[in-house]
C-alpha cells in the first residue's frame, strides 16, 4: 500500500468537492451518462449508415460512441490511457481523469493490459470482422480494475491492479471506457519488467489544455445480448467456489498440453490431480468445466510472472451439464481473471441467470435504492448496505444481484465480494428486455397457461413443479435441463401461479 | 412489356451476356419500367430458376434498379455466382461494365454500401474494388474487405499491386485470418517474385512501403498470434525481408514478447534474432533474462536447451550477473522434462559458489520439487532444502456413484424424458433410457386402463414410441404399429408378429443393415433391438403393467429378489411377460444369486418362473454363452449398429463385462475413429465380471486413443477399476508392452501422458506395477528401435520408484543402462536402476 493512494476506508475522505456525490447521481437508479454522449445519441442514429449488415442482427442493438482526446500511448515513460464517457464522482467528465502516478511491476501490468485488450478485440466463436468494444476501467480508490468482454459474448476478462502496484494520486472515482487499440498493444508489448513506468488514467492537464476537440472517435454497435452478457457474468460468478490451485509450471504444462483438436471440441472437465490438473471425461465433484481452451490463451504470456493459477467453478455432480468457469492468475501486485462461458458457442447473455431474480418488482426497487448508496467501493459490504438501507439481508442479497444485472456491480472471486462500478453504456442494460420473459408474458396474456396442482400446461408443453425446482417438456429444457435458465413456458407458469 | 418478356426469357435461360447487352443502352425511364417486374419475378418465381442462373438477377438488377441502397441489398442477396462457360467473363465484370455504361452518379455510394454488407465473398470484393476504381472514392478499409482483397490477390505480382491499395496492404497485418494469404505460392524456398507476401517485400525494398513500419507490423502480427497458418505467413514475410542487425537491435523487446506466447516456429525465430543481437554484443543481460523467463516453461525442449547453453556463455562473459541468472534459471527445475531439469541443475551447481547466500537459498527451495537423485545433488550445492511437497494424490478418488432416479411418475414427466432423449441424441445414457422405457410401458398401461384419471389426451403413445425408437436409427422401427391400436388387455397373448403386414419387410431391412443377405428366419438382431421392437408391438397388442428387465442399479444389474417380485406380480395378475424382456432380465442378474431363489421361482408355477429357475441352475458363463449366438451376429459384435446405443451395451450384460469387451473390442480398437469409446470403458469399469485380456486390450487402446478426451475417459475408467481394487497393473502393463511392440495402433507417447495422470491421481502403486511390467517387452534386445516415448515411460518409473521404493528387478534394464552413450533412454534407465537400489 503506497502512501498516497487512499485505502478503501479512506474512500470518502477523498477530496471531492462538497455534495458532489449526491449531485452527480441522477435519480434513475444511479445509472448515469455524461451529457455529451447522451446528447450526441439522436445525431448518431441519424447519421448511422442506412444499410444494415446482411447477417441477422438483433434489432436490440444500439450505437455507442467512443470519443478520446487522443489515442492511448506510451510517451516519455508515461503510459497514458485515454478515457471516454462513463461515470465519475467528482465531475461529469466526458473524459474523466482517475489516476496519475507510478506503477510497480510495469512489465506485468503491461502484459495484463495486453491480455485484457486481446479479449475485448476477439470473437472466439465464428469470427466476423467488425467493430469491437473497448475495455472498461473502474477506479475504486485503492485499485484500478480493467474489464473487457469478448465480441462473441463468451469470455470476460479483468485485470485488477492493486494498491501494491500503484503509487500515485487518485483524482476521481468512477468507471469509464479506456482506449486500448493495436498501436498501444504494440507499445505495451515492449514494456520490460524493470522499466520504470508512470501511468495516467485519463487525459492529463497538458492534453486538456493543448488539444481542443476529440481526436479519436469510433462508433460501435452495442448489441443487447452483449450488454446483457457483460452484466450477467457477475451474477454467474458469484456462485463459484475455488476448486483448484496449481503452481505455474504445472499450469503451463496443462494449458499447453491441450491439443488443437481438443480446442475445437465441446466442453470437457478439469479435475485436480496431485499438484496438477488433468482432463476428465465427466463431472466428478470438484471438477471444473473447460470449453474452448484457446479462450485461455491470453493467460499464457503472463504465466512466467505468476505465482499460481487458481480455478473457480460452481458445484457439480456427475450428471451436470457444461457450466461456466473462472481462471485466475496471482501476479505481483495484480490479478488477472478470465471467465469462460459453458460452451464455445454460448455467450453469457443466454445463460438466463437473470431469470431467477426478476420475479418481483421489489428487486428492481431495492436495487435502485442500494445503487444510490454506493460510491465505487472496492468491496461492497452487504451488512453495511443492509444497515444503511434498512433492508433485510435476504433482500439486500437479491438486490445486489439485481444491481449486477444492470451492470452496477462486479464480482471479485479472489475476495469473494462484490465491487461497485457502473458500466458506461446507455440504457441497454435494462434487465426487463429479456426475450424469454417477454414471450412468457405474452403467453400469460394469451391465456395459454392452465394450472393443475403441481402441473401446468402451456401450449402443449407440460410443466412440473417439484422439490428440485420446475421442469418442462420443451426442447430447450430437454437440451439444457435448466442449466441455461428457465424456458418461457416455465416462466409463464410461474407468472400465473407465483414463484414457489 | 416486350422488353420484360425478353429479359425474363434471358434470365430463365441464364444468358448473362444477353442480359448485359439488352440492358446496356436503355433510357432511365425504360429501366424504371423494368424494375417492378424484376422484383416481382424475383419474389415469386425465383425458385424456378436453376441454381447457376440465379445470379443473373444480380446482373439484371444492376441494369434496372433505381437506387444504390436497393441495389446493394439486391446484389448481396443474389450473389455473383458464375457457372463456368468458356469465354464468358466473370459476372462481376459484366456487372461492372453495365453499371459503368449506365453512368449513374452513385457508384461510390454503392461501393460503400456493399462493403458494409460484405461477408466472405470474393466476387463481391472484385466488384467493390472495381466500383472504387471507377468512382474514385477512398477505399472503405474494413476487415472483411481486407480479408477478401488478400484472398483475391494472394498470387499477385508486385507490378499489379496498385498504389491506391496501400491502406489495405498495411491492414493485412492487423486483421485475423489474413496471414495465410501472404504465403509464398511455391513455398518459402522458391521465389518467383509473385504472391502477395513477396510483392509486399519487393515493394518494401523499392521503398514504396516504409521498411521499419512493415517489420514492426510483422512482429506485432506474430505477437498477436492466431492460427498457425496465418502466423507462418507473417513469419515468411519477415524472413524474406532479411532484417539487418541494427533493425533487430532496435526491436529486442518485441522478440521477447514473441518468445513468450507465439507458436514454436515463430518463437524459434525470435530466439534466433535475440542470439544474433547477443553475438554482436548488443543484448543486455537484463533483456536476455527476460527472454529466458518468458521461454523457460515452454514445452519445446530445443528452445529451452539453447537458451540454457546461451546462458552459460553469457555467465562466462558477465560473472557479475550470476544471481539474477540463477534465479531465472530455477524456473527450469519445474520443467516437465527431466533431462532439462538436470542440465539446469548442473549449470546452477557449477555457478552456485559465486552466487549470494540468498540466491542459493532460493535455488534450494526451487529444487525441492526435483526428483530425489537430483535433489541430493542440489542439497550438496545449495544447502538443505525443505521436504518436497507430494506431487501425487495420496488416495484414489472414490468413483462417482450414481443414484438411480425414482421411476417416472406422471405423463408430464414422461414427456420431459422423451424430449430429453431426443435432444441428447449423440449417446444414449442407459440409466435414463431404461427409466424412459419403464415409464413408457407402465404409464401407457395405466393410461389405457383408466380413461378417468389425469389423462393427457394429446399424448399419442404409439407415435411417441415410434419416434423415440426410430429417430435414432434408419431402421424405421415398427412403422406399422401405429395403424390400428386395439383395446387389448393385460391377458392378451403376444401376437405372432411374423404374420404382421410389414414385419417381414422390416426384418429384412434390419438384417440387410447388419450386412446379412439374404434374410433368413434364423437371423436375429441383437437383444437390445429385439426388445425395443417387442415393446413397440406389445404396447398396442399385448400391454403389460411393467417391464421385468428394468435395472435396479446404475450399472444395469437387476436384483434377483426384485425380479422374483415382478414375476410374482405377473403370476398373480395372470399375464405372461414378453419374451425378450424376460431374456434381458435374466441377462441382468448377478452371477451369484441366493440358491433359494430357484425354488421360490419354481413355486410360482408359471413358464417365466420355470425359466428363471432353469437359468439359475445353469453355469453363469455357459448360460450367457448359450444365448450369445443370437447376440453376436453382425458387424458390431452383434450389438447392433445404432452407434448412439453403444453406450447401453455394458448394461445389457452388466455382470459379464468380459463378454461385452470381447464383442466390442473391434470397435474400440479403431482408435482413430472410435469416438465415444471412452464412455464405454468407464461403463465397463463400473460393471461386474472378470477383467479379461480383451478388456485390458480395450483399456490399452483407450489410453492410446487419438482424441485427448477419449484418453481422459480411459484414465477415468482405470481409476474406477483401481478404486474397486480390480486393476491388475502388471497384467495391463504386459498387454501394453505387447501391443506397443506388435500393433501399429498403439502410440506409447500418448499412453505415457495418461499414466502420469493416473499415477498422480492416487493410483501410483498400480501405475508402478504397470510400468515395471510393460518395460521388459519394450527394452528387450529383440526390439530394434525403441518406441517413441520410452524414455518418458522410464522417467515415470523413476518418479514412482522414488515414491514407492519398490523392490525387484526389471529384466533387460541393466543391459539397457549398460549401453554406451548418453541418450535419454539410457540415462533414465541408469536413474531407474539407481532408484531401485535405493541410491538417491
Amino acid at each position: 500500500m503506497s502512501g498516497q493512494v487512499p485505502v478503501a476506508g479512506d474512500l470518502h475522505g477523498l477530496e471531492l468537492s462538497g455534495g458532489m456525490v449526491a449531485q452527480t447521481r441522477p435519480g434513475d437508479g444511479g445509472r448515469f451518462l455524461p451529457g455529451e454522449v447522451a446528447a450526441a445519441r439522436p445525431a448518431d442514429l441519424a447519421g448511422a449508415p442506412v444499410a444494415q449488415p446482411t447477417h441477422r442482427v438483433s434489432v436490440n442493438s444500439s450505437k455507442h460512441s467512443y470519443r478520446y482526446l487522443r489515442p492511448s500511448d506510451i510517451r516519455d515513460g508515461v503510459l497514458g490511457l485515454q478515457t471516454s464517457g462513463g461515470t465519475a464522482l467528482r465531475r461529469p467528465a466526458a473524459n474523466p481523469l482517475f489516476f496519475t502516478g507510478f506503477i510497480r511491476h510495469a512489465g506485468v501490468v503491461a502484459a495484463g493490459l495486453c491480455s485484457v485488450a486481446k479479449v475485448a478485440a476477439t470473437r472466439y466463436f465464428r469470427p466476423v470482422p467488425g467493430g469491437l468494444r473497448d475495455p472498461v476501467v473502474t477506479c475504486s480508490g485503492d485499485r484500478l480494475r480493467f474489464e473487457s468482454f469478448s465480441g462473441c459474448g463468451g469470455v470476460y476478462s479483468r485485470l485488477d491492479v492493486l494498491s501494491d502496484a500503484l503509487d500515485g494520486e487518485v483524482h476521481d472515482l468512477g468507471t469509464t471506457n479506456v482506449d486500448v487499440g493495436e498501436p498501444l498493444r504494440r507499445m505495451l508489448a515492449r514494456v520490460g519488467g524493470r522499466d520504470p513506468l508512470r501511468l495516467t488514467v485519463g487525459p492529463d492537464e497538458l492534453i486538456v489544455s493543448t488539444l481542443d476537440g476529440v481526436a479519436v472517435e469510433t462508433k460501435v454497435d452495442l448489441p443487447q445480448r452483449w450488454l446483457k452478457g457483460f452484466a450477467e457474468v457477475q451474477v454467474i460468478t458469484a456462485g463459484f467456489e475455488p476448486r483448484a490451485e496449481v503452481p505455474v509450471a504445472e499450469a503451463t504444462r496443462f494449458l499447453r498440453s491441450l491439443s488443437s483438436a481438443q480446442r475445437a471440441r465441446g466442453a470437457s472437465w478439469v479435475v485436480p490431480s496431485g499438484r496438477s490438473l488433468r482432463l476428465s471425461s465427466r463431472a466428478v465433484p470438484g471438477a471444473v468445466c473447460l470449453a474452448g481452451p484457446q479462450r485461455l490463451d491470453g493467460l499464457l504470456p503472463l504465466l512466467p510472472h505468476a505465482k499460481a493459477l487458481r480455478v473457480y467453478g460452481p458445484a457439480v455432480t456427475p450428471t451436470s451439464m457444461p457450466c461456466a468457469s473462472a481462471w485466475e492468475l496471482q501476479l505481483a501486485g495484480t490479478r488477472l481473471v478470465v471467465v469462460l462461458s459453458p460452451e464455445l458457442n454460448r455467450g453469457f447473455s443466454g445463460e438466463g441467470a437473470v431469470l431467477d431474480f426478476i420475479a418481483g418488482d421489489q428487486v428492481a426497487r431495492d436495487a435502485e435504492l442500494l445503487g444510490a448508496l454506493l460510491a465505487f467501493e472496492p468491496r461492497v459490504e452487504l451488512d453495511l448496505l443492509g444497515e444503511r438501507s434498512g433492508l433485510s439481508p435476504d433482500r439486500v442479497r437479491s438486490a445486489v444481484v439485481g444491481l449486477g444485472l444492470s451492470g452496477q456491480v462486479g464480482y471479485d472471486l479472489a475476495e469473494a465480494a462484490y465491487f461497485h462500478r457502473v458500466l458506461p453504456y446507455d440504457g441497454g442494460l435494462a434487465e426487463q428486455c429479456n426475450p424469454r420473459l417477454r414471450d412468457a408474458r405474452a403467453l400469460v396474456r394469451a391465456g395459454a397457461v392452465t394450472v393443475d396442482g403441481d402441473c401446468a400446461r402451456v401450449r402443449g408443453h407440460h410443466i412440473r413443479f417439484t422439490a428440485n425446482g420446475p421442469s418442462c417438456s420443451c426442447r430447450w429444457w430437454a437440451e439444457y435441463r435448466g442449466s441455461r435458465g428457465k424456458c418461457k413456458h416455465v416462466l409463464a407458469a410461474e407468472l400465473v401461479v407465483g414463484v414457489r | 412489356m416486350a422488353e420484360w418478356e425478353q429479359l425474363r426469357s434471358l434470365l430463365e435461360a441464364g444468358d448473362f451476356r444477353g442480359i448485359a447487352s439488352l440492358l446496356r443502352d436503355l433510357t432511365e425511364a425504360e429501366r424504371k419500367a423494368l424494375a417492378g417486374p424484376l422484383t416481382e419475378f424475383a419474389r415469386k418465381e425465383q425458385g424456378s430458376l436453376p441454381f447457376n442462373h440465379l445470379s443473373g438477377l444480380s446482373l439484371a438488377g444492376a441494369g434496372v434498379l433505381p437506387s444504390p441502397s436497393a441495389l446493394a441489398r439486391w446484389i448481396v442477396r443474389h450473389r455473383l455466382y458464375t457457372a463456368y462457360i468458356p469465354g464468358l467473363p466473370p459476372l462481376f465484370e459484366l456487372t461492372l461494365d453495365l453499371l459503368r455504361a449506365r453512368g449513374v452518379p452513385w457508384l461510390g455510394d454503392l461501393a460503400r454500401r456493399l462493403t458494409v454488407r460484405l461477408r466472405d465473398d470474393t466476387a463481391l470484393v472484385q466488384l467493390i474494388l472495381g466500383l472504387v476504381a471507377i468512382s474514385g472514392i477512398d477505399l472503405p478499409v474494413t476487415d472483411a474487405l481486407v480479408e477478401g482483397w488478400a484472398e483475391v490477390n494472394s498470387h499477385i505480382a508486385p507490378a499489379a499491386l496498385r498504389p491506391e491499395w496501400d491502406p489495405l496492404v498495411l491492414r493485412t497485418f492487423e486483421v485475423d485470418n489474413v496471414g495465410r494469404f501472404l504465403h509464398f505460392p511455391n513455398g518459402t524456398g522458391v521465389r518467383d517474385g509473385t504472391g502477395l507476401g513477396l510483392s509486399i517485400v519487393a515493394l518494401t525494398t523499392e521503398g514504396r512501403f516504409d521498411r521499419d513500419e512493415v517489420i514492426d507490423r510483422c512482429l506485432a502480427a506474430m505477437q498477436r498470434g492466431g492460427r498457425p497458418s496465418d502466423v507462418r505467413g507473417y513469419l515468411n514475410l519477415y524472413n524474406a525481408l532479411e532484417p539487418q542487425l541494427p533493425e533487430v537491435v532496435a526491436r529486442l523487446r518485441d522478440y521477447v514478447a514473441v518468445l513468450a506466447a507465439a507458436h514454436s516456429t515463430v518463437a524459434g525465430m525470435a530466439q534466433r534474432e535475440l542470439f544474433r543481437a547477443d553475438d554482436a554484443g548488443q543484448l543486455e543481460i537484463g533483456m536476455f533474462l527476460d527472454a529466458s523467463r518468458a521461454a523457460f516453461l515452454r514445452s519445446e525442449k530445443k528452445l529451452v536447451q539453447a537458451l540454457m547453453d546461451r546462458l552459460r556463455v553469457v555467465l562466462a562473459r558477465q560473472p557479475g550477473a550470476v544471481d539474477d541468472a540463477l534465479r531465472t534459471l530455477a524456473a527450469v527445475f519445474d520443467h516437465q522434462a527431466t533431462d532439462l531439469q538436470k542440465r539446469a541443475l548442473d549449470l546452477a551447481v557449477a555457478h552456485a559458489p559465486a552466487a549470494s547466500a540468498e540466491t542459493r537459498n532460493e535455488l534450494a527451495s526451487a529444487a525441492a520439487g526435483l526428483p530425489a537423485d537430483f535433489r541430493a545433488l542440489a542439497g550438496k550445492a545449495f544447502g538443505a532444502a525443505a521436504c518436497p511437497t507430494l506431487a501425487v494424490a495420496a488416495a484414489l478418488p472414490a468413483p462417482p456413484t450414481r443414484e438411480l432416479p425414482p421411476p417416472i411418475a406422471s405423463p408430464a414427466e414422461l414427456a420431459e424424458e422423451i424430449a430429453a432423449h431426443h435432444a441428447n441424441a449423440a449417446f444414449v445414457d442407459p440409466v435414463r433410457f431404461e427409466r424412459l422405457l419403464a415409464g413408457l410401458v407402465a404409464l401407457s398401461y395405466q393410461d389405457r386402463l383408466s380413461r378417468t384419471g389425469p389423462v393427457v389426451d394429446d399424448i399419442n403413445w404409439d407415435s411417441w414410441l415410434m419416434h423415440t425408437l426410430s429417430e435414432h436409427t434408419e431402421l424405421r422401427f415398427a412403422n406399422f404399429v401405429a395403424g390400428t391400436p386395439r383395446r387389448a388387455t393385460v391377458k392378451a397373448r403376444y401376437p405372432d408378429i411374423e404374420t404382421f403386414a410389414g414385419e417381414r419387410g422390416w426384418q429384412q431391412k434390419l438384417s440387410q443393415s447388419y450386412g446379412l443377405k439374404p434374410y433368413s428366419a434364423s437371423d436375429r438382431p441383437g437383444i437390445l433391438m429385439l426388445r425395443l421392437h417387442e415393446i413397440s408391438i406389445g404396447l398396442v397388442h399385448a400391454p403389460r403393467p411393467l417391464l421385468l428387465a428394468t435395472p435396479t442399479s446404475s450399472t444395469g444389474l437387476l436384483d434377483p429378489d426384485v425380479l422374483l417380485d415382478r414375476l410374482t406380480n405377473a403370476a398373480t395378475e395372470e399375464w405372461e411377460p414378453w419374451r425378450h424382456d424376460l431374456i434381458q432380465a435374466l441377462l441382468r442378474l448377478p452371477t451369484d444369486c441366493d440358491p433359494s431363489l430357484a425354488s421360490r421361482a419354481r413355486r410360482l408355477g408359471t413358464a417365466a418362473g420355470d425359466r428363471l429357475a432353469q437359468w439359475l441352475a445353469e453355469d453363469p458363463d455357459d448360460r450367457v454363452t448359450a444365448l450369445l449366438p443370437t447376440l453376436c451376429r453382425g458387424r458390431s459384435g452383434g450389438f447392433g449398429i445404432a452407434r448412439e446405443f453403444r453406450t447401453c451395451w455394458p448394461a445389457v450384460l452388466p455382470a459379464h463385462r468380459d463378454m461385452v469387451a470381447k464383442h466390442l473390442l473391434p470397435e474400440l480398437t479403431y482408435t482413430e475413429e472410435a469416438r465415444g469409446g471412452g464412455r464405454l470403458l468407464i461403463a465397463l469399469a463400473e460393471a461386474d465380471g472378470p477383467v479379461t485380456e480383451e478388456m485390458l486390450d480395450a483399456l490399452a487402446y483407450g489410453l492410446s486413443a487419438r482424441h485427448q478426451d477419449e484418453r481422459a475417459a480411459a484414465v477415468d475408467a482405470l481409476l474406477v477399476l483401481a478404486a474397486r481394487s480390480q486393476l491388475d497393473g502388471a497384467a495391463l502393463g504386459r498387454r501394453i508392452g505387447h501391443l506397443t511392440a506388435t500393433s501399429r495402433q498403439m502410440t506409447l507417447a500418448r499412453v505415457g501422458q495418461c499414466l502420469q495422470d493416473l499415477a498422480r491421481s492416487g493410483a501410483a502403486a498400480q501405475t508402478w506395477d504397470l510400468v515395471a511390467a510393460a518395460l521388459p517387452r519394450l527394452i528387450s534386445p529383440s526390439v530394434e528401435r525403441p518406441p517413441h516415448g520410452l524414455a518418458d515411460l522410464i522417467g515415470l518409473g523413476v518418479e514412482l520408484a522414488e515414491l514407492l521404493h519398490p523392490t525387484g528387478d526389471i529384466p533387460h534394464l541393466a543391459d539397457l543402462a549398460a549401453r554406451r552413450g548418453s541418450s535419454r533412454t539410457v540415462t533414465e534407465a541408469r536413474r531407474l536402476i539407481a532408484g531401485l537400489q535405493g541410491v538417491p
